[in-house]
């Protein structure tokens, strides 16, 4: 029995016909995410407001009832830290909205008076608290505790000056970086309420300027999107999974056993179903703290399997090498990559693990936390830039083989002539649209960026295409396709050439080739020559 | 000089001259946040901000709540306009007549450019802050109750937008007087059509409307110049928040800069600031050195000149005469400068002072008291 590969046994017509339409989804797939009409996630900025603290009252709050008596920071008034509150009542919150991700950002004026060290930090005492809609609207209710934490953050501001003045020395203010605060997975209520002290006592927070207030960014998905991104993959996880039960199928049909690339592709469908299974409509009915971990694996094992399969697929079509392909045989390189994966699952454990206990953590924040993760990431970059140059190198290495190949080819027999032409040509295509993804999503990716950070005046005519939603919907549509496409064209079916031996033993030198089980193609081009 | 008890007003950002009254229960300290806005805004509006106009009251009445971060703002950017200018022969000084600038809005130089420029930056100022703080009820990030007709998901969206909240009710609020037309203006063309015996009479009324005009349009020109500088000089600050902080996902802010930036930039606007003149044909003012386009949106524009050195009612000139001076400075603030040449007075005397204090953030102070020698610079 001969196993064909879809691939080969497309004509140009069949074949041109089904990119074209792969292409217009994906083209579809863009526009839905650019013509959504919202952004896919949204910053809002609010500032908090300071209040008196009061000793009797667990929580301060604007809402239901004015229970904040508003104060502001000014010397001669013989108070410290502890009398003050800072508060921010959070808008409602739905579901949708999936994740909070927030920073603070520290407001210090000039004063020559008070002293703003380099590496000043600042310690506060945070509260959050929740409640439903129904104890919102009942004014006796009581806000509920989620987390409370002290934590410690330092400050980094550089001064601002004017406009050509010749006070060079006196600033007019600082612009302070952004500081982690606060980091929600899941929004099970609507009302938040975050109440901050700012901690002195025992040393603590010394030198921190004159700081007089914070500004709160709190970035969430858009509600909009969220929706178009659900109906997506619950429309998209049907197709992909179609397709790999329709690649099992034909393995069986062809009764063929699984090979080395047999089994990544395999592998690479069922991650993207993994990846695609809408369980995100679940969190909506019952939101539970580690779907945020959960979705970041999921991702994360996808790029892994995709990777690993470009190695392999790059690794078997090494027409000439003698080695015996086992798993093994792409080891150290397979190593590497799974080693690359596996420190950035830790690190995503570690971060997201402390934030399921307190949402407040920043693994940042500590100089030891901040020298482990800074290892791991490293370390996860080093092993991917690696992986990156093995990679280039073995597809390089494929190529050159070809090309000296391809000198010999017109002195070559027939057969032997169709076998390399075969292998060239899966080769090729493989590699062609991979770089056009890879294309894609670097031209996207950065189109998304540059309009994120363009300062759009013109507000009359604000622009129709979100780049940022087409560039999410866009790419997640791409790497769909992709799968998609080589679960199809890479499916075996049964040819009506039968006669293996007649061929391995027509070779020149008489080596048995190892043409991956993609061997098949080789055979499919001798039948057709042989017909016509 | 001194902090601006603001009685909030000048005809141009609202208020007229007729008034004397005019928000008197409202001079307020920075940022005290503690308005009481009265229940009934019809009443508020109308008898509490009599000075408003017709069209100022309708904002007025609908946002009744933007009112007091209104004259905040305003009073924000007199006390800025007098940091930038402290000194400078004119030192945006205010008077208590209710007019806060006094003539000055009624001409059309330099400072009247500036003052507007800087009022209608310190409007947009206060309301996109407030906006950010959830003080306004029609600012979508509002923390006030929901009205209950609100749609369910209308919860956050638009939320990121408060300086253009800020932006657009600026130029309504703001530019509205410019905008309105005086009764007494619609009468005068009328009267000049149907007689024809009157035509010198005519002649004097002509002239000063079409001088309003003008005047209006670059009241205009230099409000908008002054929402821009907020526009500006507002910062677009982005965080990656993709998987393990890989920047996949980006989100961008705008960050509203210090108000002290703003003033800063208006200031190098005011100084290169560009003379016009009416252009008829096109009737737009233009550059009047006509090797200079423009101007831009961003620049200041006046087409009056000015000069400060002497008392003058008429302009809203209080002289450099009494002001102090610095002696070695060779800078605008120096003696020679400041005093328009008329020669200055020194004062030596001695004061109790405040000394080797020792200042604690937040929020006490220790001092000692010294008594020191200070010399003092008074212009002629």
């Amino acid at each position: 029995m001969v196993y064909l590969v879809v691939l080969e046994k497309f004509s140009r017509r069949k074949l041109l016909i089904f990119l074209i339409i792969l292409l217009i989804i994906q083209i579809i797939y863009f526009l839905l995410g650019g013509l959504n009409g919202t952004k896919p996630t949204y910053a809002t900025v609010h500032e908090f407001t300071l209040c008196q603290s009061k000793a009797d009252r667990q929580w301060i709050y604007h809402s239901p009832e004015k229970n904040c008596n508003e104060e502001h920071l000014e010397f001669e008034r013989e108070k410290t830290w502890k009398d003050f509150v800072y508060v921010i009542q959070l808008p409602r919150i739905t579901r949708w909205f999936q994740t909070l991700t927030s920073i603070i950002v520290p407001h210090i004026e000039y004063d020559s008076r008070v002293n703003l060290s380099a590496n000043a930090i600042l310690t506060y005492n945070v509260r959050l608290g929740y409640k439903t809609d129904k104890m919102f609207e009942d004014l006796n209710s009581e806000w509920q505790l989620v987390a409370e934490s002290q934590e410690s953050r330092s400050i980094q501001c550089r001064p601002i000056f004017h406009y050509g003045t010749k006070n060079k020395d006196i600033p007019d203010g600082y612009t302070c970086e952004p500081l982690a605060f606060l980091e929600l997975s899941t929004l099970k209520y609507p009302h938040y309420l975050i109440n901050l002290q700012i901690v002195d006592k025992n040393g603590l927070s010394q030198d921190i300027g004159k700081l007089k207030s914070f500004e709160f960014v709190g970035i969430c998905q858009t509600e909009k999107f969220t929706k178009l991104w659900y109906t997506l993959k619950t429309m998209t996880f049907p197709i992909v999974l179609a397709s790999l039960i329709w690649f099992c199928r034909q393995m069986k049909r062809a009764q063929k056993t699984y090979t080395n690339l047999d089994k990544l592709i395999f592998l690479l469908g069922l991650s993207a179903c993994i990846l695609n299974a809408p369980i995100e409509w679940l969190t909506l009915v019952m939101p539970f703290n580690g779907f945020q971990i959960y979705s970041e694996i999921r991702q994360g094992f996808f790029l892994t399997v995709l990777l690993t399969f470009w190695l392999f697929f790059a690794g078997e079509h090494v027409v000439d090498k003698s080695a015996n392909h086992g798993l093994f045989s792409y080891g150290k390189y397979i190593v590497l990559l799974w080693f690359a994966s596996c420190v950035l699952l830790i690190f995503e454990l570690c971060e997201r693990g402390f934030q399921l206990r307190n949402p407040f953590h920043s693994i940042w924040s500590t100089r030891v936390g901040r020298n482990v993760s800074l290892t791991f990431l490293i370390l996860a970059g080093l092993s991917s830039f690696t992986y990156i140059i093995c990679l280039t190198v073995l597809v390089v290495r494929v190529f050159w083989n070809i090309r000296s190949k391809q000198s010999e080819i017109a002195a070559m027999r027939r057969i032997r002539r169709l076998i390399y032409q075969g292998a060239f040509y899966r080769f090729q295509f493989m590699l062609l649209t991979t770089i056009l993804c890879a294309i894609i999503t670097i031209v996207s990716y950065y189109l998304s960026q540059l309009y994120e950070t363009y300062w759009v005046w013109d507000k009359e005519k604000p622009t129709k295409i979100q780049y940022s939603g087409a560039f999410i919907t866009g790419v997640y549509g791409m790497l769909n396709i992709y799968v998609f496409a080589i679960l199809v064209l890479f499916s075996p079916v049964i040819s009506n050439v039968d006669d293996m031996d007649e061929l391995t033993l027509t070779n020149d030198d008489g080596n048995v080739m190892h043409l991956t089980h993609n061997q098949t193609s080789a055979y499919q081009m001798i039948s057709k020559t042989a017909i016509t | 000089m001194g902090q601006p008890k603001v009685i909030f007003g000048g005809k141009n950002i609202g208020l007229e001259r007729r008034n004397d009254n005019i928000l008197s229960s409202y001079s307020f300290t920075n940022s005290d946040h503690q308005y009481a806005v009265e229940d009934d805004p019809s009443s508020y509006c109308q008898s509490s901000l009599k000075s408003l106009t017709i069209g100022q009251q309708q904002i007025c009445l609908l946002h009744a709540d933007h009112m007091p971060v209104v004259i905040q703002g305003a009073s924000k950017g007199i006390e800025e306009c007098q940091n930038q200018f402290q000194d400078r022969h004119w030192n945006c000084s205010t008077v208590r007549d209710g007019t806060v600038f006094g003539p000055v809005l009624y001409h059309a130089n330099r400072e009247t450019a500036f003052t507007h420029a800087m009022l209608s930056a310190g409007v947009t100022y206060a309301v996109s802050r407030a906006c950010k703080q959830g003080l306004l009820k029609s600012c979508t990030c509002s923390r006030a109750a929901r009205p209950k007709n609100l749609p369910r998901d209308w919860a956050w969206g638009g939320c990121g937008d408060n300086i253009d909240y800020g932006y657009r009710f600026g130029r309504d609020f703001v530019d509205t007087p410019e905008k309105e037309v005086n009764p007494n203006i619609i009468d005068s063309p009328v009267s000049f059509i149907n007689t024809n015996q009157t035509n010198v009479e005519n002649e004097m009324k002509r002239k000063p409307l079409r001088r309003s005009r003008i005047r209006r349009q670059m009241n205009i020109h230099n409000n908008e110049a002054g929402r821009r500088a907020v526009y500006r000089l507002t910062r677009v600050v982005c965080k990656c928040h993709g998987v393990s902080g890989s920047c996949s996902l980006r989100t961008c802010y705008q960050q509203l800069p210090a108000f002290r930036e703003i003033g800063a930039f208006l200031k190098e606007k005011y100084d290169s600031a560009i003379e016009v003149r009416y252009q008829r044909r096109l009737g737009q003012l233009r550059s009047r050195d006509r090797r200079f386009a423009g101007p831009t949106k961003d620049d200041l524009i006046y087409f009056e000149d000015s000069n400060f050195c002497e008392y003058n009612r008429r302009i809203g000139s209080f002289g450099t005469k009494g002001r102090q001076c610095n002696r070695t400075s060779h800078g605008p603030d120096g003696c020679g400068t400041m005093c328009c040449g008329r020669g200055y007075n020194t004062i030596r005397k001695v004061v109790q002072e405040k000394c080797n204090c020792k200042f604690i953030w937040c929020c006490s102070v220790q001092c000692q008291t010294c008594q020191k020698l200070v010399e003092i610079n008074i212009c002629k």
